[in-house]
């Protein structure tokens, strides 16, 4: 089965990691204990870099799949599945971190 | 045992991608010419009455972070911090907190001697990418007679050891020398034992950077011997089938002798074939900017004209730069890993073929053949 965003999470882009455009290439660059934990740098698409600029505040994975299907005018189903891959991947590497609402 | 350091594809991408469009996209800030230590080949080191003898000024800590800032706005990414020994520099860390705010990728070149349990921790709440350690030898006899520092072994391994314990990214650089050869089984046994990638060369360029008397002169072995402490130090780091193709591929003109530091990789088709004045720039103590930290040309001064300004002449000159013709029509020369900085450093021009290269060149292949006839028994005793 699929995984799927927790309903009841907040989600917000990592602090410790700052996206730099070079030559038209977005990287990320981690600092603190990020620097720590993943010894490189992360390369964005563009796609990415929206979703990044978009959690800079918290937001729910609902506002998040809503959002991203107003910008790219997606279907309701095919920005949840996009949304879904995105965080699933930038949780697993501390780029997207999330804390329980309220 | 394979300890090859290998530069990872995306940062090759950024530089060619970079190198295309004229991006400043790594820099390296040398903050001071003073050093703890007072190693034989040094190319930079001075002590502080030759620093003032020469008429520079060290730059503050406000004006390498502006410079920063200028650059970063450029598109500069990776910064190599390096001196003299950048943990002597008074303003070090107030430098090094404000630059990773940048969102840089720092590396620090250092000797390693002055870090301790409380540099490690201060590290380790914001660390570098990488430290990249010089291990001058196996013992403090070693460091006494090249580096005039009977404690340095005990100071920079403990060090390394803390760096590592603290999980702060560790390369070590070795420079190879008469007063040091005997040690490198054991250096590299140490990094074999730590799981460190060490980075090693023979070549020792002429420090025409602290002296521009010195063309074609150093500390150093003769071209032959460099050839042979090369192919033993290849031998051993890669290993008997690795260094059996090696050989292999020199004879077939596909293969080069081993080379210097990351932004030294090679662009082909290019006049200058590395990154230096194209993607990566140097910034001397006394506030020059140079394509490469071991040519005193092109120069241009960005605290006095600009950053922009000044990268932009240094692009502009190094474009000019044209190998000796005697390079470029030698049957050898996809083989040598010949430089922009080895021809002026050795000839004091770009006119004449750097002789001391030709003749480490001419004799790696049988360096390397001879190498591989020893096998395990080789000594890498100097000869």
């Amino acid at each position: 089965m699929k995984e799927k965003y927790e309903e009841s999470m907040l989600y917000y882009a990592n602090p410790q990691y700052l996206l730099r455009e070079i030559a038209g290439d977005f990287i990320l660059v981690p600092v603190g204990q990020a620097a720590v934990d993943f010894n490189g740098l992360a390369a964005m698409n563009q796609t990415s870099v929206w979703l990044w600029h978009y959690l800079q505040s918290e937001k729910t994975a609902e506002d998040i799949i809503r959002a991203f299907a107003d910008e790219y005018d997606l279907s309701p189903e095919q920005s949840e599945e996009d949304v879904n891959d995105f965080l699933k991947l930038a949780l697993e590497h501390g780029l997207i971190l999330k804390h329980v609402k309220g | 045992m394979e300890n090859r350091y290998v530069v990872p594809k995306m940062v090759d991408y950024l530089h060619r991608k970079a190198g295309r469009a004229g991006i400043p996209l790594a820099g390296t800030f040398e903050l001071s010419p003073l050093c703890n230590m007072d190693c034989r080949m040094c190319y930079v080191k001075m002590t502080p009455k030759e620093m003032e003898a020469s008429g520079g000024r060290q730059r503050s800590v406000d004006e390498w972070i502006e410079l920063a800032k200028t650059a970063q706005k450029q598109g500069m990414l990776f910064l190599l911090l390096t001196g003299g020994e950048p943990f002597l520099w008074k303003d070090f860390r107030v430098l090094y907190t404000e630059l990773k705010k940048l969102g840089l990728v720092i590396t620090i070149n250092t000797n390693g001697t002055m870090i301790d349990e409380e540099t490690v921790e201060w590290l380790k709440a914001d660390p570098p990418q990488r430290l990249n350690i010089t291990l001058y030898g196996s013992s403090d006899a070693t460091y006494e007679r090249l580096c005039r520092n009977p404690k340095g072994y005990t100071q920079t391994t403990h060090a390394i050891e803390l760096l590592l314990k603290a999980g702060i990214g560790v390369k070590l650089n070795c420079s190879i020398t008469p007063y040091n050869c005997e040690d490198i089984p054991d250096i590299l046994k140490y990094a074999g034992e730590h799981g460190l990638i060490v980075q090693a060369n023979s070549y020792m360029f002429p420090p025409l950077r602290r002296d521009e008397s010195k063309i074609g002169m150093n500390d150093r072995f003769t071209p032959e011997e460099a050839a042979r402490q090369l192919a033993d130090v290849t031998y051993r780091q890669y290993g008997r089938e690795w260094f059996g193709h090696h050989i292999e591929a020199l004879k077939a003109g596909r293969g080069a002798m081993p080379h210097g530091e990351e932004d030294c990789q090679p662009e082909q088709g290019e006049p200058m074939r590395c990154r230096a004045g194209k993607s990566a720039f140097w910034v001397t103590w006394d506030g020059r900017l140079l394509a490469c930290g071991m040519m005193n040309h092109p120069v241009a001064y960005p605290f006095e004209e600009g950053f922009e300004n000044a990268w932009n002449k240094i692009r502009e000159e190094t474009a000019q730069i044209r190998l000796p013709a005697a390079c470029t029509s030698c049957d050898k020369k996809e083989q040598c890993s010949i430089c922009a900085a080895m021809v002026v450093t050795e000839t004091g021009g770009f006119t004449q073929k750097p002789i001391y290269r030709c003749q480490m060149q001419n004799v790696y292949l049988s360096a390397c053949e001879a190498r591989m006839n020893a096998g395990e028994n080789g000594s890498n005793d100097k000869r």
